[in-house]
C-alpha cells in the first residue's frame, strides 16, 4: 500500500522538476509537472483522511496542495483546500500561513472579468488592498496609477514608432489622437476599470501605426517581466536606455505599497481566454535601473525638498535637493526620468538614491514621501 | 568546509537534480559578491564557527538562466542553509512542502508520517547588507515565527552573501 509519505514525496519530486523547468523558461513542461505534483499531494491527503488525521501533517499537506493548486491556476481548488485545513485544528503558525495563502487566492480571483467583455484594445485594471473597498478606492491611490499606467502606454507607442525619447513637452498630437486612452466607469470587483487604447470608433488604424492590441500586449508582457525581475528580457524588449529607465521608474509608481494597495492587476482577452499580468511586489522589490553592486561606487540616500528642476542641460537635467539641514545637493537626472518621474514631484519632500561622483550625485531612484 | 557541490548528490528531501540547481544559485550569489573558492563564511548567532566555501564552476549559460536576482538569492540561501543545518544543528533536511515562492523545509529523523516531531528550518537570503540590517532581518524573522512557540520548534538561518556570513538561531 502506498503511504501518505510516498505520495507526498512523489509530489515534491514533481514540484522540484516544475521549478527546474520554469527556470529554464519551459512553462508548458512546468505546468504539467505542477499538475502531477498536485495530483499526488491530493492522494497523500486522501490517504491520511482514510486513516488518522494528525497535525501538523494534515494542515501542512493541505497548505502545500493549496499552493500547488495556485501554481496550476486553480484558485477555487486552493480555496477549498485552505478552508478544509482551517476547519480542522492546525497549529497557530500554519493557520496564519493558510490565511495569508487565502489572501493570495483572492488576489487571483479579483483579476477575473466576471462577465465583463473586453475588446482587443482594452484591458481591465484592478486594484486590491486595504484602501480598496467593494467598488470604492482612495482617490489618490487610483488616480496616480491610472495616470502613470497611461504614461507607460504612451511611451510604448512612442518607442514602437521609433521616436527618440521625449525628455520634455507633450506627446505628438497625431500619436495621441490614434492612441488616446479612455477610462470606463469603475465597477465593483474590489476596484476595476477598463482602459481602452485608441479611438472608440470603427476607424481602422492608419498605415504605419501599430495595432492598438499589440500595444496592450506589450504593456502586459512588460509588466509581467518587471514583476518577476526579468531584467535581461526587459532590456532585450525595450532596447533603449532612456525608455528602459522610464518604464521601470513608472512601474514603481504604480506598484503596490503592500498595505493600502496589495496588487495592481491587468486582464485582457486573447483568443477567447483571459490573460493576466500583475504587479504584486512593492516598489522597493522591483529592479532599480542603473543600480550597481560595485562596492567601489559611493551610494548615497538623501531626504529633502525637491526645489529645482532643470531640463535644459542637453540630454539630462539637473535637480537640487535641500535636506533637513538646509544643505543643497546637486543631482543629475539620467535620460528617461525627468519628464514623467521627477517633474510631478516638484516642491515635494522626496527620498533620492544615487551614486556620488565628485560634486554631483547621479540619480538612480526617487520616491515622494507622503 | 561548506561544499555546495555536495548538494548534487541529493539529501533526503532534495533530489540530486534540484540540489545541483541550489548549488548553482549559491555559487552565482558568492561570485557576484566577488568571492573566490576557499573564502570563508562566518557563522554567528546561537552557533559560532567558520567554514571554507566551495561551489560548482559558474558558466555564462548559468548566469543567463538565473536572471532574477531575488530567486537566485532565495535558492542560493537554501543551498547554504541545508548544508549548514547538517553541520551545525546536526540534522538533515528530511521533509519539505510547497510554500510561498519555494519550499518549506523540515529537520529531524525519518518517521512514518511526514512533519511529525520535526523542527522547521526558516531560511532567508540576502545579497549584501550591513550588520544592522542583518540584525533587523533576524528580529523580523524571529517575530514572524512567534506564534509557533512551544508548538512547532524552528531554526532560523539567514545567509548573507556579501561578507559572507550566516546567522543561525534556535527558536
Amino acid at each position: 500500500m502506498i503511504s501518505v509519505k510516498d505520495y507526498h514525496n512523489k509530489s515534491m519530486e514533481y514540484t522540484e522538476l516544475a521549478f527546474i523547468e520554469k527556470m529554464k523558461g519551459n512553462t508548458d513542461n512546468a505546468s504539467q509537472y505542477f499538475k502531477k505534483a498536485l495530483e499526488n499531494e491530493l492522494l497523500a491527503i486522501n490517504a491520511i483522511e482514510s486513516t488518522e488525521i494528525i497535525e501538523p501533517t494534515y494542515s501542512v499537506l493541505l497548505r502545500s496542495a493549496a499552493t500547488l493548486a495556485l501554481d496550476c491556476e486553480q484558485p477555487r481548488k486552493a480555496e477549498q483546500l485552505i478552508a478544509k485545513a482551517l476547519a480542522n485544528n492546525p497549529p497557530d503558525e500554519i493557520a496564519n500561513e493558510l490565511r495569508d495563502l487565502y489572501e493570495q487566492t483572492n488576489l487571483k480571483r479579483h483579476l477575473k472579468l466576471r462577465g465583463i467583455s473586453l475588446e482587443e484594445d482594452e484591458m481591465q485594471m484592478n486594484l486590491t488592498g486595504n484602501s480598496v473597498g467593494f467598488g470604492l478606492v482612495q482617490s489618490d491611490e487610483f488616480l496616480k496609477r491610472v495616470d502613470n499606467a497611461s504614461k507607460m502606454i504612451y511611451r510604448i507607442v512612442e518607442r514602437k514608432r521609433k521616436k527618440p525619447f521625449r525628455e520634455k513637452g507633450r506627446i505628438n498630437k497625431d500619436l495621441k489622437d490614434n492612441y488616446e486612452i479612455f477610462v470606463s466607469v469603475p465597477r465593483a470587483a474590489s476596484f476595476s476599470i477598463t482602459l481602452k487604447v485608441g479611438v472608440p470608433n470603427e476607424q481602422k488604424s492608419l498605415p504605419g501605426f501599430e495595432d492598438t492590441s499589440q500595444i496592450v500586449d506589450e504593456f502586459m508582457d512588460l509588466i509581467s517581466l518587471v514583476n518577476t525581475n526579468k531584467i535581461n528580457e526587459l532590456k532585450d524588449k525595450i532596447n533603449d536606455n532612456a525608455y528602459y529607465r522610464n518604464f521601470i521608474s513608472l512601474a514603481k509608481t504604480i506598484a503596490p505599497d503592500g498595505e493600502n494597495i496589495k496588487q495592481v492587476g491587468f486582464t485582457a482577452i486573447r483568443n477567447g481566454k483571459e490573460k493576466y499580468s500583475e504587479i504584486t511586489k512593492p516598489r522597493n522589490e522591483l529592479p532599480t535601473p542603473d543600480y550597481t553592486d560595485d562596492k567601489d561606487t559611493q551610494k548615497v540616500k538623501i531626504k529633502g525638498s525637491l526645489k529645482f528642476a532643470d531640463a535644459t542641460h542637453g540630454e539630462s537635467g539637473v535637480i537640487k535637493i535641500i535636506d533637513e539641514n538646509n544643505k543643497s545637493h546637486k543631482v543629475k537626472v539620467p535620460e528617461g526620468m525627468m519628464n514623467d518621474i521627477v517633474k510631478p514631484m516638484w516642491d515635494s519632500i522626496v527620498i533620492i538614491k544615487g551614486i556620488k561622483k565628485r560634486n554631483t550625485i547621479e540619480l538612480i531612484d526617487i520616491q515622494e514621501v507622503k | 568546509m561548506i561544499d555546495l557541490n555536495e548538494l548534487s548528490s541529493g539529501l533526503p528531501a532534495i533530489t540530486p537534480a534540484f540540489g545541483s540547481v541550489l548549488a548553482e544559485a549559491g555559487g552565482i550569489c558568492f561570485e557576484s559578491e566577488g568571492h573566490k573558492h576557499g573564502d570563508k563564511i562566518r557563522i554567528r548567532g546561537d552557533y559560532k564557527n567558520s567554514y571554507k566555501l566551495l561551489w560548482p564552476r559558474i558558466t555564462s549559460q548559468m548566469l543567463r538562466c538565473w536572471n532574477d536576482p531575488e530567486v537566485t538569492t532565495e535558492h542560493g540561501a537554501v543551498g547554504v542553509a541545508v548544508l549548514l543545518a547538517k553541520k551545525e544543528i546536526g540534522y538533515n533536511v528530511i521533509e519539505r512542502s510547497r510554500k510561498g515562492t519555494g519550499f518549506d523545509y523540515w529537520l529531524g529523523d525519518d518517521e512514518a508520517n511526514p512533519f511529525q516531531n520535526k523542527a522547521r528550518l526558516e531560511i532567508s537570503g540576502i545579497r549584501n547588507m550591513t550588520d544592522t540590517q542583518i540584525n533587523t532581518r533576524v528580529k523580523k524573522k524571529l517575530i514572524q515565527t512567534n506564534p509557533s512557540d512551544g508548538i512547532l520548534p524552528a531554526y532560523v538561518i539567514i545567509v548573507e552573501f556579501g561578507n559572507p556570513l550566516a546567522e543561525v538561531r534556535k527558536k
